[in-house]
């Protein structure tokens, strides 16, 4: 029995055929068909990209950098999301499970190299960003959740930096994390406690490397998304950049650096790490050296006596950072132009200067 | 009775306390013996009390038996000396069995009276074979037989009064010290006259490379685990070893060695002609690191000194050598290339290195077997060597080859970046003239 046709009811799509679906491959065909009809992409969003094709001869740095950022951080995604099909963590398969992956897995090297060099452009990238955006103005009103959101992706990018450091279990990140848990110990009182709670034990051992294990794939990605989406609500106007090109160009650019630092400076192997044996100098990473030099330095205030100096070394940091957060609202100037704003372009370039010195001292010293 | 409740109270309270106070009285009964006893400590420290006020050297034995094992362990002076020390009057009397100051001959039996008393010995777990091995030692059959009072006795190596333990190393009989002990009399050659022996042992034994690990300068070696006099010449039962005894005394501690020796054809005419022995090839007291320029030459304790250098024996030495010097040459080889490796970060060299140690330990384990003479012995170890550099070398060369065509992948990604940029400009060219028309 035939079904009667009701009417006045939209008549289906044609089925288009392999005809059909060549003509998705030509730029009318995808425009019209794909992006148009199937996927339902307004004409008003179509004309923004395509305006946004147009080269701009006004796009500053920091439109890049933020976008290279975007970039490293979902090539630190997926390349970790690779890592981990090899990587167990546990102290008795972590390190040969890092030499399967640099030796016998096909291009692991490639991979690791890549997540290796990717942490340290994205830490690099993230204080240039942060300087641009300084001084820019980019923080005044009403960006103050952008800036706040944006200190926390630095400190996000630097917990990455550091539970990433442990998880080949050589014998340089076993002792580098050794050093930097042994930092809460300053804080009087608690200080003990809150080594515990960072190493799950009285010793960096299996409990840390799990805890740090599941920090550098759960929590902090999960952390860094929602706070890149906090970032980027208050600018979701820029989503789609002005000059596609141009920010495309320099996303390559980036990616060729990536590539050319895995192929010719590989991540290093190390040794086993060996709790019974303490190498002769133990430093941090490049981006803790200088809060490392800072606590030295705070040595030299003995003359306080007891835990004070140790604890001034750790408070001098929490107030540079505290200082960092409170910006937009310490900053009353409401000049954007760094001409207009000759204090808050000196504290910078005193904070940045010193980050620099501190950690080129502690580096060659 | 109800006159008197105070006194009868009182008379109860003290029953009471009596019973409660007698295990205190035991207590204090046990006290007074032991004070008793330390009385009688108190009447061996008269020894002291009188030596302590005498001064000089006799207050000095006093100070030097206090820090010695015996003082450490309340060996007081009577148990040496005899005597009744508890009377200050005349400790010295005959029938207390006081034995003062034994002759040298008398030393030997005066210490073992305690040291070969298995039954008093047993507390502090020590050997008591001491005096049965002194008397067949040279020093013993001196003095017994010929009543030779210069030969060493107990005192001369461990002390008279100041003895401490031998593992202390202030011990003159510490592992340490004892070849300087053994070479006061030794070394001195005036002393050694009569006997027309050797006066230069020590400075022999540390030229050796027994001497050298001893003197701490033969990186990762234990000075205790190399010999010293004692461990050659038996520490109480000090000889010269026998012809016969030669290979065992080394064999000692080079066991694997001497198991091969025994295999070999040298045991053979060891056992026929008493040569050769360990000490013709690598000498006595200066035992220099053998290598295998033994195997050449003519000169005392090579090869040639006892075979003809055309000889089949001495043809047979030459191609021991060469297989073990050739593996060794490879490995030094190999080990160059894999430290060069080693400085490009992100090269794993792990097994390469645990490859290459494997590969020296069958050397090592080639080198013993040479004194089997055996050729195929040694070769099996060798090439077992040989084999595992080569496939260190072949991985080397791998590794380097795979970063050359690492190198030539990255040139390439970067050419089509490169070519994508310069697609992405022209593209970007395109437009910013379209809008320069527009």
């Amino acid at each position: 029995m035939m079904k009667p046709e009701l009417k006045g009811k939209k008549k289906p799509n044609e089925p288009v055929g392999l005809r059909g679906l060549l003509s998705w491959f030509t730029s009318e065909g995808f425009l019209n068909d794909v992006l148009k009809k199937r996927l339902g992409i307004s004409d008003n969003l179509i004309n923004k990209f395509k305006n946004n094709l147009q080269p701009k001869k006004k796009i500053h740095l920091g439109a890049y950098i933020s976008w290279i950022l975007t970039f490293l951080f979902i090539i630190e995604c997926l390349t970790g999301m690779f890592l981990m099909m090899y990587y167990h963590p546990t102290i008795a398969e972590a390190f040969e499970d890092v030499r399967y992956i640099t030796n016998i897995v096909p291009y692991g090297w490639l991979i690791r190299g890549i997540h290796f060099w990717g942490s340290h452009l994205m830490i690099l990238f993230v204080f240039f960003h942060l300087l641009q955006t300084y001084l820019k103005g980019a923080y005044k009103p009403p960006r103050e959740i952008t800036w706040i959101s944006g200190m926390v992706l630095l400190l996000l990018s630097l917990g990455f930096g550091l539970t990433g450091y442990l998880l080949p279990w050589n014998q340089i990140s076993f002792w580098a994390s050794t050093v930097v848990t042994e930092v809460p110990m300053a804080f009087p009182y608690i200080g003990h406690y809150l080594k515990l709670i960072a190493r799950g034990g009285e010793n960096v051992s299996q409990v840390t490397l799990t805890r740090f294990f599941s920090m550098h794939v759960m929590a902090l990605p999960a952390l860094t998304t929602f706070f890149i989406v906090l970032h980027l609500i208050p600018i979701r106007k820029y989503l789609i950049p002005r000059d596609l090109i141009t920010h495309f160009i320099a996303i390559l650019l980036c990616f060729a650096l990536l590539i050319s630092l895995a192929t010719l400076s590989p991540a290093p192997i190390h040794e086993k790490a060996d709790p019974y044996h303490t190498p002769n100098k133990v430093k941090a990473e490049w981006y803790f050296l200088a809060a490392q030099e800072v606590l030295e330095l705070a040595q030299h205030l003995d003359f306080l006596g007891g835990w004070a100096p140790k604890l001034m070394g750790v408070l001098i940091q929490i107030f540079v950072i505290l200082i960092l957060f409170l910006i937009p609202f310490l900053d009353k100037n409401p000049a954007r132009n760094i001409k207009k704003r000759p204090f808050a372009v000196t504290f910078i370039s005193i904070g940045y200067c010193a980050f620099i010195i501190l950690t080129l001292v502690a580096k060659f010293k | 009775m109800t006159r008197y409740p105070k006194i009868r109270i009182l008379l109860l309270t003290i029953l009471i306390l009596s019973f409660v106070l007698l295990p205190g009285k035991a207590n204090s009964s046990e006290k007074s013996k032991s004070k008793r006893k330390k009385r009688s400590r108190k009447g061996k420290i008269t020894c002291i009390i009188c030596h302590e006020q005498l001064g000089k050297e006799k207050a000095l034995w006093v100070k030097q038996w206090q820090e010695s094992i015996h003082g450490k362990n309340n060996v007081t002076c009577p148990a040496c000396h005899g005597g009744d020390p508890s009377s200050f009057n005349k400790p010295k009397i005959k029938g207390t069995g006081y034995l003062g100051k034994p002759s040298r001959t008398e030393i030997p039996e005066f210490c073992a009276r305690c040291h070969s008393d298995t039954s008093w010995m047993r507390q502090y777990n020590k050997r008591t074979d001491q005096l049965s091995q002194y008397k067949t030692s040279k020093h013993g059959m001196n003095l017994y037989q010929k009543n030779d009072t210069k030969v060493a006795v107990c005192t001369d190596c461990h002390g008279r009064h100041d003895i401490p333990e031998v593992s202390n190393p202030a011990s003159l009989a510490n592992h340490k010290n004892i070849a300087e002990t053994c070479s006061k009399c030794h070394g001195d050659a005036d002393y050694m006259l009569p006997y027309n022996i050797l006066t230069n042992q020590l400075t022999a034994y540390y030229n050796s490379y027994h001497g050298m690990i001893m003197k701490n300068k033969v990186d990762g070696k234990n000075p205790s685990l190399v010999p010293s006099c004692p461990d050659c010449h038996s520490p109480h039962g000090a000889k010269p070893p026998e012809v016969a005894e030669i290979a065992n005394v080394c064999g000692n501690c080079h066991m694997q060695t001497e198991k091969y020796f025994h295999d070999g054809v040298h045991k053979v005419a060891l056992d026929e002609v008493n040569k050769p022995r360990c000490i013709d090839c690598h000498n006595y007291h200066e035992i220099r690191y053998p290598t295998t320029d033994l195997f050449v030459g003519e000169s005392m304790f090579h090869c040639g000194f006892c075979h003809l250098t055309n000889s089949k024996e001495y043809l047979r030495g030459l191609k021991i050598k060469e297989a073990i010097e050739n593996a060794e040459r490879e490995i030094d080889k190999v080990e160059k290339m894999v430290l060069t490796l080693q400085e490009t970060p992100g090269l794993d060299v792990i097994d390469l290195k645990e490859n290459l140690q494997r590969a020296r330990r069958n050397v090592l384990e080639a080198v013993p077997r040479t004194h089997s003479l055996v050729e195929e012995d040694v070769t099996k170890y060798t090439n077992k060597a040989l084999a595992l550099t080569n496939e260190v070398e072949q991985k080397v060369e791998d590794m380097k080859e795979e970063f050359v065509t690492r190198k030539k992948g990255l040139f390439a990604a970067l050419m089509v970046i490169f070519f994508l940029i310069c697609s992405l400009l022209y593209k970007r060219w395109l437009l910013e003239l379209k809008e320069e028309e527009i």
